[in-house]
């Protein structure tokens, strides 16, 4: 099972951070700090497998990344998963988000970071992988972007969703929500 | 959240709304949201939609997800699914839908399921097998969609084959000899020529390769097999890609665990004893002397301790305390001779005193007071130590306790 999937900058500064199990904001920081502290001193050419810190849990765990120009993406992983496996995952989500944005930058994780987050739920859910066939994934993509150009009331923006969130006793205001408008909002 | 239990309920039935409705938007994104919440409350709440969502006749996505959503269930709260003998045949069935990604959160499922109750689930190594198959003799091409740099169904193979990890081998012999042959093509495909000069595509075709070597060793009785499978995690040894060093050498662990091919892992002792000195990354070193570790038996013990000794003055301080250990338990065991076992031990106290642990010393005691005849040489030994001009202070107490017996 996939524990997190980080994704940061060569500073530290985090773009993408998703944990599939509950840690207090506090632990999930300390978490990066210490995930860029392994993988950052590490030269080029050395494998894309390390164990991982102590903070994520010990000896089961592995942290799997790969370094792309100014990004590093970091999936924690327990034993359950092939590690060849998850590297590859990597690569697949990279060249999802690369046709989804065409020619990927650091600044398209900044400015879309729901978008990037409905891709990841496309490919893994709850921490398991559900869906690696990268045509799939951007054909999903691109009806969810052809929906939300027709909703654009309904998912104006944040505030709206959090008002919808408000109101969650009526069933139908559910239903034209968008689930990750929802998550984002109850998970933390 | 939780501390609000009147929303909750709220929640819970508003899901439960959505999953019997008949927009498979609205099934997909509830089941999205119970995964994501995926606490006990959930779990007990929707134990009978969400099988039902399986065998139902409904589309491919809806199913795949439901499958991963019960997955994540079991997970949080194994005793509040239960699953009668019907149920568990259908899911069972799941393993031959036509649709892959339903085929592949399906095996996720029964993985999870087969850990806590094997029993219940023989019934899938035959389907397991068959589909695996079935994968392996057709060509890349039938698998369009899911053909990723000229390997098909990835992650099905790699899920299929974990998933057989859980059983032994298959009694049944024409099972058995289907397995086995499949595994035979897995190695032969291991030895065509690259489709691609990508890493991708080597990176896929190995990751298949490994977790068919894992099964090998986990079923651990075809010799020739095995031997195979030694070979290739051998010439993975030389490879410039860094992962599949440091994969080659962990499976090549649990090889040399097994009987059938110990002497075969036997054979690449110098390639490994390079890795260690030659290897860049502390984590490949690692692995090394691990592997060094269980590949040593009474006819090399000398040599690996000696190689051993030689790394530990320039090894990385983090795993110095494991190796430590390692040579005291590999010279402990396999000596021949005690003086030579002496003359180890105190080297290792010379070289890694901060290291060595209390229990280590104390062995090295008792192997002295309780054999007469080292006795002397013990002392001659311990007090050239002494001459040392800077001794570390667990070889003080040992020369001390040798020199004032003796």
């Amino acid at each position: 099972m996939i524990k997190a999937i980080l994704v940061f900058n060569n500073s530290a500064k985090p773009r993408l951070i998703k944990f599939f199990e509950h840690y207090p904001e506090e632990i999930q920081q300390q978490i990066v700090r210490e995930t860029y502290q392994l993988v950052s001193k590490r030269d080029e050419n050395v494998c894309n497998f390390l164990e991982g810190g102590t903070l994520i849990g010990g000896n089961d765990y592995r942290l799997i990344y790969r370094h792309y120009a100014t990004l590093y993406f970091i999936f924690c992983v327990d034993s359950s998963e092939s590690e060849l496996g998850i590297l590859d995952l990597i690569q697949v989500f990279v060249e999802t988000l690369d046709k989804c944005f065409e020619n990927v930058c650091e600044l398209d994780l900044i400015f879309h970071v729901d978008k990037v987050h409905y891709i990841l739920q496309e490919m893994c859910l709850g921490g398991m992988v559900l869906e690696t066939n990268m045509n799939e994934i951007v054909a999903r993509f691109d009806e969810q972007s052809k929906l939300e150009k027709q909703e654009a009331g309904i998912t104006a923006g944040p505030t709206k969703a959090m008002t919808a969130l408000k109101e969650m006793n009526l069933p139908q205001k559910i239903k034209d929500m968008k689930l990750s408008d929802l998550n984002l909002n109850i998970r933390f | 959240m939780n501390s609000n239990i009147e929303m909750k309920q709220l929640i819970i039935q508003n899901i439960r709304n959505d999953i019997q409705s008949q927009n498979p938007i609205f099934i997909n994104l509830a089941l999205q949201c119970v995964v994501n919440i995926g606490d006990k409350e959930m779990a007990a709440a929707f134990t009978n939609e969400i099988p039902r969502l399986l065998y139902q006749d409904i589309i491919d996505s809806v199913k795949q997800s439901a499958a991963l959503c019960l997955l994540r269930l079991h997970r949080t709260s194994p005793e509040s699914l239960h699953l009668n003998t019907e149920r568990t045949g259908r899911i069972i069935h799941l393993l031959n839908h036509q649709h892959l990604g339903t085929a592949t959160s399906a095996v996720s499922l029964i993985d999870a399921l087969v850990k806590r109750n094997p029993d219940e689930y023989k019934g899938c190594i035959s389907l397991a097998v068959s589909r695996l198959s079935k994968i392996v003799t057709s060509s890349y091409t039938d698998f369009q969609d899911y053909t990723y740099y000229f390997v098909s169904a990835l992650w099905l193979c790699v899920k299929l084959l974990r998933l057989l990890q859980n059983y032994p081998s298959p009694d049944d012999r024409s099972i058995r000899s289907r397995l086995n042959e499949c595994l035979d093509i897995m190695l032969n495909k291991a030895q065509e020529p690259l489709k691609s000069k990508k890493v991708q595509h080597s990176n896929i075709r190995n990751a298949v390769l490994f977790e068919a070597i894992n099964l090998i060793i986990h079923m651990d009785c075809e010799s020739t097999l095995l031997v195979r499978a030694c070979n290739q995690l051998g010439q993975f040894l030389q490879n410039r890609e860094t992962n599949l060093r440091y994969l080659a050498l962990e499976s090549m662990c649990l090889l040399a665990t097994s009987e059938f091919s110990h002497e075969a892992v036997k054979k690449h002792q110098e390639t490994v004893i390079n890795a260690l000195k030659s290897e860049r990354d502390v984590g490949v070193r690692q692995r090394a002397v691990d592997l060094l570790y269980a590949m040593c038996d009474r006819s090399n013990a000398q040599d690996i301790v000696q190689e051993m000794l030689t790394y530990l003055e320039t090894a990385d301080y983090t795993i110095r305390e494991e190796m430590v250990l390692k040579i005291a338990i590999l010279s402990g065991k396999y000596a021949i001779d005690y003086k030579w076992y002496l003359d180890v031990m105190l080297k290792l106290i010379r070289i890694a005193g901060d290291f060595v642990s209390e229990e280590v010393w104390y062995h090295v005691i008792q192997v002295v007071v309780n054999r007469n005849d080292v006795q002397s040489y013990a002392a001659k030994i311990a007090f050239e130590a002494l001459q040392a001009p800077a001794c570390h202070e667990n070889m003080v107490k040992v020369a001390r306790y040798i020199l004032g017996e003796y």
